[in-house]
């Protein structure tokens, strides 16, 4: 598959770590930090952030292949995660606003990693690109992150 | 004497605080570092006598007019300071968590230098305002960012262990922004303190 489009139509599932710069305790939206590019998703050109076609991709399928992905990494019990789901059609309106051309939602079964590759629902693997920040003034681009986030929904807890 | 309670005293002593202000300005610009006046001229919490400030204070005055605001801003400032806020928010109604994370903030591995300079952030907008409970954690970049969100309001302050800081604002309702633009700043501007007052006195 290649890395095409998304349809406006299609909604995206994002998994946030147990921290509260993703997700402050009690808080109904992630931050707009969860939208912020890790420096891993910054290995990849064009930078993407991770997230999971719902289409494809259960939140419970999410959350697993997040453990699997970080099994490595100490101290992010699955059952802590949470899942936000956001339409393509809010973040490309969003990003209008800003006038940021190039963020845009793409299916992307390249950036999978080697151990998920097979798992179920690992085929909904897709990134939002255009939410690093190259020009903007810095609080343009939080802003637009922060509307992004503020966008989101809640859809399951690990 | 909690620090609000230093703050609110002091900008009672509009006055008092406007020539020690003057004085500690003066000193700071002659020195050429702001730090260097922190020492108070007496000790503090026990002597708010005439003329006197605490080292709180001093720091609070001094980003603000190191930021380039003028005299008159500060003293309206510390006049807004004075006001008694809508709902009176005790440090004792910070919940454990916060408590917590601050505490947390020198066991996580965070360089000492930053874990200072958050603790001094904290102090400074405790000694300008009694601020709503933030979170506080960590940056993907390495800093510390207090962040308050209510919905209608957010509002970020993020400080680095060189001493550099950065801020940002969004009102959902009119969807202004505002805060640091390209380079960070090592200071908060007096316009960061009018945000975090509203916030505080937001129903």
């Amino acid at each position: 598959m290649s890395d095409s489009e998304l349809p406006r139509n299609a909604d995206v599932l994002r998994v946030l770590r147990p921290i509260p710069l993703h997700l402050p305790v009690g808080a109904t939206k992630p931050t707009w930090e969860a939208m912020n590019p890790t420096e891993k998703d910054k290995l990849h050109s064009p930078v993407r952030v991770s997230v999971w076609d719902k289409r494809r991709t259960s939140p419970t399928q999410a959350i697993e292949l997040r453990a699997a992905a970080v099994s490595n990494t100490p101290g992010e019990p699955r059952e802590l995660c949470s899942v936000f789901a956001i339409s393509v059609a809010d973040i490309l309106e969003v990003a209008a606003t800003y006038n940021e051309p190039r963020v845009r939602v793409v299916n992307d079964p390249g950036g999978l990693l080697e151990q998920l590759r097979g798992m179920p629902g690992s085929d909904g693997h897709s990134g939002i690109e255009g939410l690093d920040r190259i020009n903007a003034p810095r609080k343009q681009w939080k802003a637009m992150l922060l509307d992004i986030a503020m966008k989101c929904w809640f859809v399951h807890k690990g | 004497m909690s620090i609000p309670e230093k703050a609110a005293r002091l900008a009672a002593r509009t006055q008092r605080v406007e020539s020690a202000s003057a004085d500690a300005a003066d000193r700071a610009k002659r020195r050429g570092s702001y730090l260097r006046v922190v020492p108070p001229p007496n000790p503090p919490d026990r002597h708010m006598g005439p003329g006197s400030i605490t080292s709180e204070s001093v720091i609070v005055a001094l980003n603000i007019l190191r930021s380039g605001e003028t005299f008159e801003h500060l003293l309206k400032v510390l006049n807004e300071a004075a006001k008694p806020p809508k709902a009176a928010i005790s440090r004792e109604s910070y919940s454990s968590e916060f408590h917590a994370a601050m505490a947390g903030l020198s066991k996580r591995g965070i360089d000492l230098a930053l874990v200072g300079q958050a603790l001094q952030t904290w102090h400074l907008f405790c000694a300008a305002t009694t601020p709503p409970e933030p979170t506080v954690e960590q940056t993907a970049d390495g800093g510390v960012r207090f962040a308050w969100n209510d919905g209608r309001l957010y509002l970020d302050a993020q400080v680095y262990a060189d001493g550099s800081t950065e801020w940002f604002f969004k009102n959902f309702e009119t969807g202004d922004t505002d805060g640091t633009d390209e380079e960070r700043d090592t200071t908060f501007p007096a316009r960061f303190f009018e945000l975090l007052r509203l916030l505080r006195n937001r129903p």
